[in-house]
């Protein structure tokens, strides 16, 4: 069985390939959020008030964080889409500075066993014992968040197969010509960004769970950030364009002591270069049209 | 049909369009010319509800659509083409077909998670039908940004055709073609695209507009100038003057 260490590695890039996931879903529909750590810490501390406070089955918190969050990525959808563009990148970032400075304020702790436990400000909030609780080993945890993924990525699937998916790509590549076929532009982006959010959301259920310590400068700019750096390294031709994102700079900048204290400069630049060369990513779409094609070519043969 | 009643549109201090007039005779094909600048595109966008009109109205069946959103014309049975031409660039030929189908079925959200190929089996034979008929069909799976000129204003065409549309603007379809590529479609408007259809053609190319269009009208900076059958349209002093400056 792998070690801590390394199950903690391979667990973060599976709660961290879920926003990435939520990025990515709004970059294909021609939309740039810097924002998605607001729907991610949402969740994060919607799920962990679930279990730890209301002694919720995870499940069920899952689902409730989730669903927060896609509730708020709507309410934001819906007032931001109609400007969209450069209006909507900075709106989603004071959205979620806003929901940031905000869990700051945050104060609701509630008396278990003689402890005040609960979200305390800037303090955060610690004792999310639901693992403990339940006697969950760390390679439990990790099935659970890999099993979230793979139904994530079975729905993103379906989607992309789906008239929905292909709506939000026509958006993501001429706005007006998707309106000129008779769809409503902000109905359909308001709809990828309620769907991005819960994703989001998964993740940051999940993620609070795991560390079992949260607080409010975990869900900064620089999570949103690196989701929309995942997709546009990984690519925007397929939904597993993301996750290779995440495993560059998860599973190798991060991990290998080499690059320990010049991870982000090595992170920074092989953005800047795959924008430059490489505009939508590694796996972009002539790049899995070519691989598809061969695909049923080899099969074929 | 299609009908606009006095209808003007300023962009700030610049008037585009003084009041225009123009009735569209159901199942003819019609041309719009005038020289650059002249309104002609301004016109198809109000006509197609990317801009709605500063004052008049634009009738289709009656009904007043004036302040109809774009995506609203098209449901009503409008369909376009772009003079600088617009495809989804990073997808199939056939998917750019199938795009206009999904937009026109009002796509409810069960219809909307199935399969863009398997769902609606009329569907797809509807865009094999389109791409047939625009000489496209062999191209259907490559990838539609590596279509020569002809054959994007082709896919266009047959975008704007799959939905079998009340009314199809065609803007400048020959735009950028050579003389033999220039005929060649409008060969294929008259044989295989007109019949039977109402069409609005925007052209500069005389060749063209007077192959296939049975009416014309004629802008010039902002103003209807002249409106008949092409011929004696095209002999008219205004019209002269207005294409070819004062002798």
């Amino acid at each position: 069985m792998p070690n801590d260490y390394l199950l903690t590695v391979i667990s973060n890039i599976g709660m961290i390939s879920l926003i990435a996931l939520s990025a990515y879903l709004l970059l294909i529909s021609g939309e740039i959020s810097f924002g998605q750590q607001a729907y991610f810490g949402i969740s994060a501390y919607a799920g962990a008030i679930a279990t730890t406070l209301w002694g919720w089955p995870l499940w069920m918190a899952l689902l409730f964080g989730s669903s927060l969050a896609a509730l708020a990525a709507g309410l934001v959808g819906l007032l931001t889409l109609r400007v969209s563009g450069l209006y909507f990148s900075i709106a989603t970032l004071a959205f979620a500075e806003m929901v940031r400075l905000s869990l700051f304020k945050l104060t609701y702790q509630v008396e278990i066993d003689g402890e005040l436990i609960g979200p305390n400000g800037a303090e955060g909030f610690g004792e999310i014992r639901w693992i403990f609780d339940n006697d969950v080993s760390v390679f439990q945890y990790t099935l659970l968040i890999y099993g979230v993924l793979f139904l994530v990525l079975l729905f993103l699937v379906l989607i992309e197969r789906s008239r929905l998916g292909m709506i939000f790509r026509m958006l993501g590549q001429d706005p007006l010509l998707t309106r000129i076929q008779g769809l409503n532009p902000v109905r359909y982006k308001v709809t990828a960004a309620i769907i991005a959010g819960f994703i989001a959301g998964l993740g940051g259920a999940l993620y609070a769970h795991s560390f079992t310590y949260i607080e409010p400068q975990i869900f900064n700019i620089m999570l949103g950030v690196h989701a929309l750096a995942y997709g546009l390294i990984g690519g925007l031709g397929t939904v597993f364009g993301p996750l290779i994102g995440v495993a560059i700079d998860i599973g190798f900048l991060e991990s290998v002591r080499a690059f320990q204290g010049y991870r982000m400069i090595v992170f920074g630049g092989l953005v800047a270069l795959m924008l430059i060369f490489m505009p939508r990513g590694i796996l972009d779409e002539k790049r899995v049209y070519w691989l598809k094609t061969n695909a049923r070519r080899w099969f074929r043969a | 049909m299609l009908e606009l009643q006095a209808v003007s549109k300023a962009f700030g201090e610049l008037q585009v369009l003084h009041g225009i007039d123009l009735h569209l005779r159901p199942g003819t094909v019609s041309g719009l010319i005038g020289p650059n600048g002249s309104g002609k595109t301004t016109l198809v966008n109000i006509v197609t509800g990317v801009y709605a009109p500063d004052s008049g109205r634009v009738l289709l069946d009656g009904k007043d659509v004036s302040r109809a959103s774009a995506d609203q014309i098209t449901q009503l049975g409008v369909s376009r083409t772009f003079q600088n031409i617009r495809i989804f660039n990073r997808m199939s030929v056939l998917e750019n077909v199938i795009a206009a189908l999904i937009g026109h079925d009002k796509p409810g959200l069960f219809t909307l998670l199935g399969s863009v190929r398997e769902v609606d089996g009329a569907g797809v034979a509807a865009a094999r039908r389109a791409l047939e008929t625009v000489g496209l069909l062999d191209q259907s799976n490559l990838p539609a940004g590596e279509l020569p000129l002809p054959l994007r204003r082709r896919l266009e065409i047959a975008r704007a055709l799959a939905c079998d549309p009340k009314v199809l603007v065609l803007d400048e379809p020959s735009g950028g073609m050579t003389p033999a590529e220039t005929a060649r479609v409008s060969e294929l408007i008259r044989s295989r695209i007109a019949p039977g259809r109402t069409c609005v053609v925007i052209e500069h190319k005389m060749d063209l507009i007077s192959h296939v269009c049975e009416h014309l009208c004629v802008l010039n900076h902002g103003e209807k100038i002249a409106e008949g059958d092409p011929r004696s349209v095209m002999s008219q002093p205004e019209v002269i003057e207005a294409y070819l400056g004062r002798p």
